[in-house]
């Protein structure tokens, strides 16, 4: 009732009340052709709202446009098109609109279909792979509301997995349409069963043959795996559909959790004409037109042993789960640039299934995207921000489960990843800054006992920076239970040597800073520093970078502030690599203690175009911060020295384009060179954590810039062909090759 | 989709302008004014938050007219609007120092505008105030004055 009501206040006149269940007397005047669109474009998009009064919607829509096919149709088929592209998992609402249509429009039935099978063509032929999906699911719905006849549907899911039998076609291809296929069959499986029980068969061993027999699971897929072991759940995502489709088939075809909002219309549907759906061909395989999807893995973090007990969720081969997760996994699409939006239509679906542990579902979805492989796509701060909305608006349930979940993640952390690692530490910090830190850490003591490279040990370590960074070091300290004494990081100051007047060059810097505080001209400086010639250049520029940071030593603003003011004279001392080199040395050593000021300022330096970005990568893999670079902060500042080389604009875009090549070459040559001198501190110690952080980091780089790393692949194999000793480091470089093809 | 971009309804009264250039200015804006701060949250704490959204350009703090300290405000800049985007939808709202700070769009750092505007040298919200918020002195000023008159504010 309530939503006939909304429609007709939104029509420019208002009707009389209509009675429920009969087709109006006066329908509203039509002669603005816009804003009759705009109604028509505006309930097509509300159908995907997934609330419960979708079944008036559906109706109310349907009689809105019966009078007006002739002139709205092919508005209403493309406007059709764009919500099931967007919506994929509401193909069976729309697919029900379609279907109350062709009930009395016959002809509108056979015109839809056509439109749809052309689009499909389309999107395969253009590589839009989300919008084929979506047209073939809602094809597969028009078959449950009686718009298309089962056995027409069989034909174009058998002409999409001729594709699979291609033994020539890459596997990618072959993989995708396989996917198309089984992604159908939760929607249509019972009908299939019912009618075609013969040809359903047929079909089922045809895609079996290619996901046991024929498909190879390389492709770098080992790269993807968030877990180095074999203990916490990873499913390549079509082995994971496939063995779910199997259950269901042992199942006979009986699914439970896809919403099928045609049901209560089946009477009226029944009575429809069925369509014959026109003849396709799958596009033929064209080398380098269109990428096809890369593979990717499905993330489980809980069992359902640790769901509450009177709660329950599809357990991971039900195909309940897949439509569970697909669901969460479009509205996070959808609506993730506006969390408030996002997190209340979460709860909206958490709400509409209070039996499911719905919340450990959507935390494992999130947080399984945010650490996904080979990169996530979206900003960790977005699911950081969506959680703590969350936690915000049901404060007795998700708190509980992301503290679950975070206690989970850190127990299986030595086999972690290294780049999730840092987005698990970055995302953590930012979410206890938001609880005051609140959390019980002697349920991590275990990490106190641990070596110190062993990665329980660097996740508690580089945590308490990064909740320094955004508190303070006394809080941190405080905060801590005396056990974990050996993590907490050190006081964060300045030490500024030269204050020792029996240092060589404090004699120089006792002038400079003279000279500095009664406000002297910069040009001034330059002189100075020329003039002291008994001391060698690179102490020259210690002494007077240091004595920089020591008067900003302040905050940042100070820092900044002095490196304008004299940047003339930076810029001048310069003048080649080893000074430039210096002036990092001086700043490591001023701020040893604060791995953000470094960070920052030595970012700055190269902002302000006094250091070279080349020259940062040289100094981050200089031997003599070997025990630095398996921190985090130094591999920021690596990948800041590569965004800025990708993004600010200087030269040519060639000249950047080569530019950004060089860097990355450099970066990979000098990490490599690292990595294979490397020798191990022990021999006792099986793992080499050292290797492994530096490895994994770097691996991390490279995924981080997948697309221009592609223009160097050649030069990156001739550096794995060339690493005898180092089997490992040769593997992962392949593997890696292979993936971003 | 842009509820959380959208511009408040803020005004900056002394910006050289008409509204509607204001206006023009605050929707390319790469520059964030961020408010509700405590006096003692330092320029690093601000840079780590507003840095999980993207390259911090510079950050000026807001300062007490005549005292020269921080009065509880900043200007947060970034190289992009996207990032800058990103801060207003995933950071305003959110805990900074255990306090919600709000961020929302500014025209762009001008001298001048990094000082309070009210007439102890703070900022105006501090002078009439009745709560008490340990992290911003107290009592508003208005109030502080009442209470214990004579009290050197400067």
């Amino acid at each position: 009732m309530n939503s006939r009501r909304r429609w007709r206040e939104e029509s420019p006149e208002d009707a009389e009340p209509v009675e429920m269940g009969s087709r109006p007397s006066k329908m509203p005047r039509r002669n603005d052709h816009k804003e009759v669109m705009g109604t028509i474009e505006n309930l097509m998009v509300k159908l995907s709202d997934n609330s419960a009064t979708v079944q008036g919607r559906i109706e109310d829509l349907s009689y809105y446009v019966a009078d007006t096919l002739h002139i709205y149709k092919w508005d209403i088929l493309r406007i059709l098109v764009e919500c099931v592209a967007s919506h994929p998992m509401q193909s069976g609402a729309y697919a029900t609109f379609v279907g109350l249509v062709n009930v009395r429009d016959y002809e509108f039935g056979g015109e839809c279909l056509n439109c749809l099978v052309q689009q499909l063509l389309k999107s395969l032929l253009e590589g839009e792979w989300t919008k084929a999906r979506s047209l073939v699911l809602l094809l597969a719905d028009l078959v449950n509301t009686s718009v298309l006849t089962v056995g027409s549907m069989l034909q174009l899911l058998n002409a999409l997995a001729n594709v699979c039998e291609e033994e020539a076609s890459p596997q990618r291809r072959r993989d995708f349409y396989a996917h198309l296929v089984l992604a159908t069959l939760p929607l249509i499986g019972r009908e299939l069963y019912e009618k075609k029980e013969v040809a359903l068969q047929a079909l089922i061993k045809r895609l079996q043959l290619y996901m046991k027999k024929e498909r190879t699971c390389t492709d770098g897929v080992r790269l993807l795996r968030i877990w180095s072991n074999g203990d916490v759940p990873q499913y390549d995502y079509l082995e994971l559909l496939w063995q779910q489709i199997t259950r269901l088939l042992r199942d006979n075809w009986i699914e439970q959790e896809l919403l099928r909002p045609y049901a209560p219309f089946d009477e009226t549907l029944s009575t429809a004409l069925q369509h014959h759906l026109p003849a396709l061909e799958p596009p033929r395989y064209e080398p380098d037109t269109v990428t096809y999807p890369r593979p990717w893995l499905v993330f489980r973090l809980f069992e359902v042993s640790d769901f509450p007990p009177d709660m329950r969720m599809p357990d991971e081969l039900d195909i309940g789960r897949h439509a569970i997760e697909s669901h969460i996994l479009e509205t996070l699409e959808l609506y993730h640039l506006e969390r408030k939006v996002c997190a209340e239509r979460l709860l909206a679906y958490c709400v509409a299934r209070p039996t499911l542990a719905m919340e450990h579902c959507i935390v494992e979805v999130l947080l399984g995207q945010m650490l996904q492989l080979p990169s996530s796509p979206l900003l960790t701060i977005n699911y950081g921000a969506l959680l703590i909305e969350l936690c915000k608006l049901v404060p007795d349930k998700f708190p509980r489960v992301v503290a679950q979940a975070a206690d989970m993640l850190f127990t299986q952390l030595e086999y972690m990843n290294a780049s999730s690692f840092d987005r698990f530490v970055n995302w953590f910090s930012h979410h206890l800054s938001n609880f005051r830190y609140q959390w019980n850490w002697q349920d991590w003591e275990s990490c106190t006992t641990v070596p110190e490279l062993h990665p329980s040990s660097m996740f508690v370590r580089e945590l308490l920076k990064k909740c320094m960074r955004l508190s303070y070091y006394q809080h941190v300290v405080q905060m801590m239970p005396i056990s974990f004494a050996a993590l907490l990081p050190v006081s964060p100051d300045p030490n500024f040597k030269y204050i020792n007047e029996l240092l060589p060059g404090a004699k120089l810097a006792k002038h400079l800073l003279e000279a500095i505080r009664s406000k002297c001209a910069p040009e001034l400086l330059g002189g100075l520093v020329e003039s002291t010639t008994e001391l060698e250049d690179a102490l020259k520029i210690n002494v007077l970078m240091q004595t920089f940071l020591h008067l900003g030593c302040k905050s940042f603003t100070h820092i900044f502030s002095i490196f304008s003011k004299f940047q003339a004279v930076l810029k001048m001392l310069a003048c080649n690599d080893a000074n430039q080199m210096s002036m990092l040395s001086a700043l490591f050593e001023l701020w040893a203690s604060n791995e953000q000021v470094k960070l920052v300022v030595a970012d700055k330096l190269m902002k302000m175009q006094i250091v070279g970005a080349h020259v940062i990568v040289a100094w981050v893999f200089d031997p003599t911060l070997k025990q630095e670079l398996v921190k985090m902060y130094m591999w920021e500042l690596l990948n800041l020295t590569v965004k800025y080389t990708k993004f600010h604009r200087r030269d040519s875009e060639q000249d950047q384009d080569s530019r950004l090549e060089a860097l990355l070459l450099n970066i990979v040559q000098s990490c490599v060179q690292v990595l294979t001198k490397h020798q191990p501190a022990s021999q006792a110690l099986e793992i080499d954590y050292w290797f492994d952080w530096v490895q994994g980091r770097l691996q991390q780089l490279l995924f981080n810039y997948m697309d221009d790393v592609r223009n160097i692949s050649s030069k990156l194999r001739q550096i794995a062909s060339e690493l005898e000793e180092c089997k490992r480091l040769a593997n992962m470089i392949n593997d890696y090759l292979d993936y971003i093809q | 989709m842009t509820a959380s971009i959208d511009l408040s309804s803020y005004r900056d009264q002394h910006f050289k302008g008409s509204r509607s250039e204001q206006e023009r200015s605050l929707r390319d804006s790469t520059t964030l004014y961020v408010g509700n701060l405590s006096f003692y949250t330092t320029e690093e704490q601000i840079h780590e938050l507003f840095s999980r959204c993207g390259d911090v350009r510079i950050i000026v703090m807001g300062l007490d007219k005549y005292k020269k300290t921080p009065c509880g405000f900043c200007f947060v800049e970034y190289y992009t609007r996207a990032e800058a985007e990103a801060a207003m939808r995933f950071v305003n709202g959110t805990r900074l120092d255990d306090r919600l700070i709000r961020v929302d769009w500014d025209a762009g750092f001008v001298e001048g505008r990094q000082y309070g505007r009210g007439k102890t040298g703070g900022q105006v919200r501090d002078e009439y105030r009745t709560d008490y918020d340990a992290g911003r002195g107290g009592y508003g000023k208005l109030l502080s004055q009442k209470i214990a008159p004579n009290t050197d504010n400067r």
